[in-house]
């Protein structure tokens, strides 16, 4: 491969500017002219008949323009798997979230004071509120139209567990649990939805993770069609997976409401009506059954995931689908039985989370190998190598991982060697004098690119080279934060040979930009890099093809430094002069890039197949430091080792991983909702923890390329492999430091101190 | 919101106490609790005539000494503390208690006695306020009235301030020679964090003997009280004769005492007993080491 | 209504408020200061966070009558049009911003610092934060842009 300009560069983030100066705006920094704020009522309750709905007080407060149920919506349904989830509940609210009144009012204070008067008489009902129990056949239904509490089952067979059993030497069972975890975007949602601007029926701006998701929701909800709704995103303060079905919901009662009033009308939520109705991270009760013989071969692997899905089935079958592809680890298992399972519950519902279905999986099985490894007297790190994939082997569902690097024994080495794993292991696992005891664990995953089989994976760009040489970039892929305006900015910039100051990455527009599938499952720079590299080459094609002609050049021609270049080194004429040529002569610019991901294949009934066309490989290891006095526990060092295929940019690399690491430390040690009965108790961020800057442990980002194939420019994956880890290596770490393995997340002061939660009610 | 409400901001305590005299004002200080609660509380400002603001009034931000006293006026806000060699020197478990509060924005404008008036059980000044015998002074237009801390903080949210009062100062015995203080605060993360439990503990130690003692952790009874049991067993015993683990295990005991068997019980137990293990460990390395 | 006049970003203002309006809905509503965020509302997230006469704040817990006087900056308040802060590059630099939301109150409070401590530990320098969520970077690409402002060494 040629030198490199723009591409494995860290360069810096074309948003960066508008951000720390303040100019850059979120959702609820826009103001419309005669907008309206809009507000929701949510039910008071879990599981309630909603019997009576009275607003005729509300309506009648000085300032409110419109107050709504659902039978002022036209289609009250949609979803993104399965339609339904209720834009407003009708008759029964199903979980604690469930919007029932939504009203539109002159100023914030009105639409608030409004709110307080909608009267509703409820019927309290007693609702099931554990997965475990509403998959009992006996149990009350949660979702109407349903015969059942399930939402998804996939089970994956592969050779036969009963002999493989048979064959162990040793055979482990064990049951874990993750909790909730609510995303935490320091930005709470917002939504402005704008009617009949220039040529749609409503337009919606905002902080929006998936504009098209959300434009088949309004369009659905309105009844009309995909060309009629317009969503331009603004910048968006965090969404992590967040910011799908809850912000749909957001912008149809928005749009609802401003095509009754024919005003703008915005919705933001404060940070309490954000934890309260948007989803969160399924929480899942796995077990597993482990056999192995006693060199450390593994024989067999039984294992059933149980994921809540709460009230409505949003995102589960896919969670679960990744659960059930990757539940075994990255490990060579012969036998393999995997059940994963979705159930309805009264509960808040949940959905795509940063790592999805995998960082439940992860936690549990990583913690499992470690135990494992000590039953058999085996260090973790040997179990590991005697198991883990290399190249060339098979996974649970046979696929053969031939077309890519498998890299695990790298990562694996990298980040031992970083943290100095084995002189501390050895340390840390003899007897420590004092109360403040140390140790260090260790997590390997493998995952899959993109979206395997969950949907058709496939993406589109446009490159278009302006008259001056400047560049417009779309694609149908959102920034949320993550980097991808600049890492997609860096592509077409390398192809084209242009810095990226010539080059605009415009915002994701639905009329504009090619629908391309949601930006989620760390696809972006892989299917957004690929689709505008396309495009980029089909442009670079046009030009090399003008320029020869127009300017008599034989030979290859090399596009470097805002200009073209002859093979041999001499320039043939700025790129802005080029571009200008060919825009006079008649020639055109512009190009789309369409990719589609590589085939995959995939059996419901045995999963075997080739789930997804690539794998990325990730090692953390974790050093902590727990107070066996108090149960505090202090991660000092985590040292995390990812393969990324190519960083595009390495700073933004370095970015996801010490963000994915120190999310991850949250969701081990401190973030909790205060579930009970179906009510959400910690409902802002000074009960709700993730951590501070004080939490955090040093990290060392080590990043590992090992270029794909299939990849732009050999890239791959990053964004969620780095979440996935670290529950695990932190639970390893702590149960060399004290002796002591964990099952349930997260490990609190009283988990670590006393061995298990405490709750007010006993 | 109220839109009749009145909002008064005075510079001299005299104006202050005159208003509320014949008014019924809610106090405000930093604002850190008061904004808070506003937002929160629907009936937070019902039956107030206005709002009294105590941040421009002369003469009660500052931490003033007197030859046998320090003086810490009301509206001292925490980071005060945190930087006040007066208060390091003398009262070190109060300046690391206030550094143990909120985030760098919260102690810049919490101050000591707002934090004191809303009277949160978890509250982290109040249990060094205690040890250290620091005493409350209120005024109203019938003159000032002190108490003793302990005593002014009744109940979790509860105190003994009249509705014609503002506080406007603690005052605090300057400690004698041989004075040890210490704070430790358990959360469940290392800023922004409620305390889960804490201890404060203030030591007269006089040729290696326990001259007086007073401990007194936070979050373990409903308001931060001295533990005199265990005060009483150690009082006048050789500091390094002392065995910790059966203090924490007394103090725990204690705590039950008090408070019974509540739902958090199992955790605070071991922590406590911790946290006075750890108490007098120190105490006895630092009088070892100051020889 | 009380009439409240104090500085904002070195300009003189007057408004009118309610008593308990807060400094944060004044900036963003009246003066149109969109710089500073509403994160959490309690004081627990500090994307509100202001310099208020040179102390980081949280604006969410400030009523405004309580600026009488003052001299408040926000985001928009630090650089120019053409030449940014030393810490606003800095953050560029350093890729210390991803989602953007926590920024310019992490910016004011690192600012506060270094106009205080020239040359700040890695310690100082989390203090100085410790009030600033961030969800998206872990911290440690901010800190180091923080520590590269200040005396361009970076502790790594």
């Amino acid at each position: 491969m040629t030198d490199l300009k723009q591409v494995n560069k860290s360069k810096k983030r074309v948003d960066a500017k508008a951000k720390v100066t303040g100019k850059a705006k979120f959702g609820a920094d826009l103001k419309f002219a005669n907008m309206l704020y809009g507000k929701v009522v949510r039910t008071k309750y879990p599981y309630a008949k909603i019997k009576n709905v009275d607003i005729s007080k509300a309506k009648k407060y000085p300032g409110v323009e419109a107050v709504m149920t659902a039978k002022d919506i036209p289609n009250n349904t949609f979803g993104v798997i399965i339609q339904n989830q209720r834009v407003l509940a009708e008759d029964e609210a199903i979980y604690i979230g469930d919007g029932i009144v939504m009203l539109a009012a002159e100023s914030k204070e009105a639409a608030e004071e409004a709110a307080k008067l909608v009267e509703i008489e409820y019927e309290e009902l007693k609702g099931i509120h554990d997965p475990l129990e509403s998959r009992k056949p006996d149990a009350q239904l949660v979702m109407e139209g349903t015969d059942s509490n399930q939402v998804v089952h996939h089970p994956l067979r592969k050779g036969d567990v009963e002999s493989g059993f048979a064959e162990a030497d040793l055979i482990l069972e064990r049951e874990y649990s993750t909790q909730y975890i609510e995303h935490a975007y320091l930005e709470p949602e917002a939504v402005t939805v704008v009617p009949n601007e220039r040529q749609t029926l409503v337009s919606v701006y905002g902080s929006v993770q998936n504009p098209y998701a959300t434009r088949d929701a309004v369009a659905r909800v309105l009844e009309t069609d995909l060309s009629q709704v317009r969503i331009i995103q603004d910048n968006m303060g965090g969404s992590f997976g967040g910011k799908d079905e809850n912000i749909s919901s957001m912008a149809a009662r928005a749009a609802v409401m401003a095509l009754a009033t024919d005003r703008p009308v915005q919705m933001v939520n404060s940070r309490e009506e954000s934890i309260i109705e948007s989803y969160k991270r399924h929480p899942y009760n796995l077990k597993y059954k482990i056999g192995a013989k006693e060199d450390g071969r593994l024989t067999a692997m039984e294992i059933e995931a149980v994921a809540d899905s709460g009230a409505y089935a949003c995102q589960t079958p896919f969670v679960t689908w990744r659960s059930v592809v990757q539940a075994t680890g990255p490990y060579e298992v012969p036998n393999v039985k995997t059940d994963t399972y979705g159930f309805y519950t009264h509960n808040p519902y949940t959905g795509a989370m940063r790592g999805y279905g995998s960082p439940p999986t992860c936690f549990a099985q990583e913690s499992l190998m470690d135990e494992l490894a000590a039953e058999l007297g085996m260090k973790p790190d040997e179990l590991r190598e005697k198991n883990m994939y290399r190249q060339n082997s098979h996974t649970a569902s046979g696929q053969k991982l031939d077309n890519h690097t498998v890299s695990l024994q790298e990562v694996l080495d990298k980040a031992k060697k970083s943290i100095n794993f084995d002189e501390k292991y050895e340390k840390y696992s003899k007897e420590q004098s004092g109360e403040k005891k140390r140790g260090i664990g260790l997590a390997i995953s493998y995952r899959g690119v993109s979206l395997g089989a969950e949907a058709i994976d496939t993406t589109g760009g446009i490159v278009a080279v302006q008259k001056d040489g400047s560049i417009i970039l779309y694609c149908g892929l959102a920034e949320n934060g993550q980097g991808l305006r600049t890492v997609f900015s860096q592509v077409v910039g390398e192809e084209l040979g242009v810095n990226l100051d010539r080059i605009t990455y415009m915002e994701a527009d639905t009329s504009v930009a090619p629908e391309s599938g949601s930006t989620v499952a760390s696809r972006s720079t892989f299917m957004g890099g690929n689709a505008l590299k396309k495009a980029a080459r089909n442009v670079k094609d046009t030009m090399i093809e003008f320029a020869k002609e127009e300017y008599g050049v034989e030979g290859n021609i090399i596009f470097k430094d805002n200009a073209l270049y002859t093979e041999k080194g001499k320039k043939v004429e700025d790129f802005a002069k080029v571009a200008s040529d060919a825009f006079h002569s008649g020639v055109f610019l512009s190009s789309y890039g369409w990719y589609k991901a590589p085939k995959i294949s995939w059996d419901e009934e045995t999963g075997q197949g080739r789930p997804y066309f690539t794998y990325v490989y990730g090692c953390q290891i974790a050093e902590v430091e727990v107070d066996t006095g108090t149960g505090q526990v202090k991660v000092l060092n985590m040292a995390a080792a990812h393969d990324v295929g190519k960083a595009i940019n390495p700073a933004n690399v370095r970015g996801q991983i010490y963000g994915g690491v120190v999310m991850a430390v949250g969701q081990a040690l401190m973030e909790d909702l205060g579930f009970s009965d179906g009510f959400i108790n910690h409902t802002n961020f000074d009960e709700y923890l993730i951590p501070t800057v004080k939490d955090i442990p040093d990290i060392d980002a080590i990043i590992v390329e090992n270029p794909d194939p299939a990849g732009p420019y050999g890239a791959k994956s990053i964004g969620e492999p780095t979440v996935e880890l670290g529950g695990a290596a932190i639970n390893n770490a702590i149960a060399v430091a004290t002796g002591d393995r964990h099952y349930d997340l997260p490990l609190n002061l009283e988990k670590v101190l006393i061995g298990r939660d405490l709750s007010r009610e006993g | 919101m109220n839109k009749e409400l009145n909002y008064y901001s005075v510079k001299e305590v005299e104006e202050a106490v005159k208003l509320l005299a014949d008014n019924k004002l809610k106090l405000l200080a930093g604002g850190t609790d008061f904004m808070v609660d506003y937002r929160n509380e629907e009936d937070f400002l019902t039956g107030y005539d206005g709002i009294l603001d105590l941040s421009n009034i002369d003469g009660i931000d500052e931490i003033t000494e007197s030859d046998n006293h320090i003086e810490i006026g009301a509206m001292v806000t925490h980071k005060d503390l945190v930087k006040s060699d007066l208060i390091n020197k003398y009262y070190p478990a109060l300046a690391q208690s206030a550094a143990a509060i909120g985030s760098t924005q919260i102690r810049n404008r919490a101050t000591i006695g707002g934090n004191i008036c809303n009277a949160a059980a978890c509250a982290d000044t109040l249990g060094p306020l205690i040890a250290f015998e620091a005493r409350a002074i209120l005024e109203s237009v019938n003159g000032k009235r002190t108490m003793d801390v302990s005593e002014f903080v009744k109940w979790p949210y509860e105190t003994e301030i009249n509705d014609n009062e503002i506080l406007i100062s603690f005052t605090l015995p300057k400690p004698e020679e041989g004075t040890f203080s210490g704070f430790q605060k358990i959360g469940r993360r290392q800023a922004l964090a409620i305390t889960r439990i804490s201890l404060a503990v203030k030591a007269v130690i006089e040729s290696g003997i326990i001259k007086d003692i007073n401990l007194v952790p936070g979050s373990a009874t409903p308001v931060p009280t001295t533990f005199s049991e265990v005060e009483a067993e150690i009082k006048g015993k050789k500091l390094s004769e002392i065995d910790s683990k059966e203090i924490g295990e007394k103090a725990a005991e204690e705590m039950v005492g008090i408070t019974g068997e509540r739902w958090s019980t199992p955790y605070k137990k071991p922590a406590l007993a911790t946290l006075f293990r750890r108490a007098i460990k120190n105490l006895q390395e630092e009088v070892a080491n100051n020889g | 209504m009380v009439n409240v006049k104090f500085t904002v970003n070195n300009r003189e203002v007057e408004v009118k408020v309610d008593p308990t309006e807060r400094l944060l809905d004044t900036l963003r509503d009246k003066l149109n200061l969109t710089g500073v965020k509403e994160g959490c509302a309690v004081g627990e997230c500090g994307a509100c966070t202001v310099l208020f006469d040179g102390e980081a704040m949280n604006s969410c817990l400030i009523p405004t009558v309580q600026a009488e006087g003052k001299e408040v900056l926000t985001i928009e308040g630090l650089g120019t049009n053409d030449t940014l802060d030393p810490l606003q590059q800095s953050f560029i630099d350093y890729q210390a911003v991803q989602c953007g939301f926590c920024t310019p109150g992490m910016i004011l409070s690192a600012k506060a610092l270094l106009n205080k401590n020239s040359s700040p530990t890695r310690e100082d320098i989390k203090e100085a934060i410790d009030g600033n969520l961030c969800r998206c970077t872990g911290y440690e690409q901010i800190i180091q842009a923080v520590q590269n402002a200040a005396d361009g060494e970076v502790e790594a």
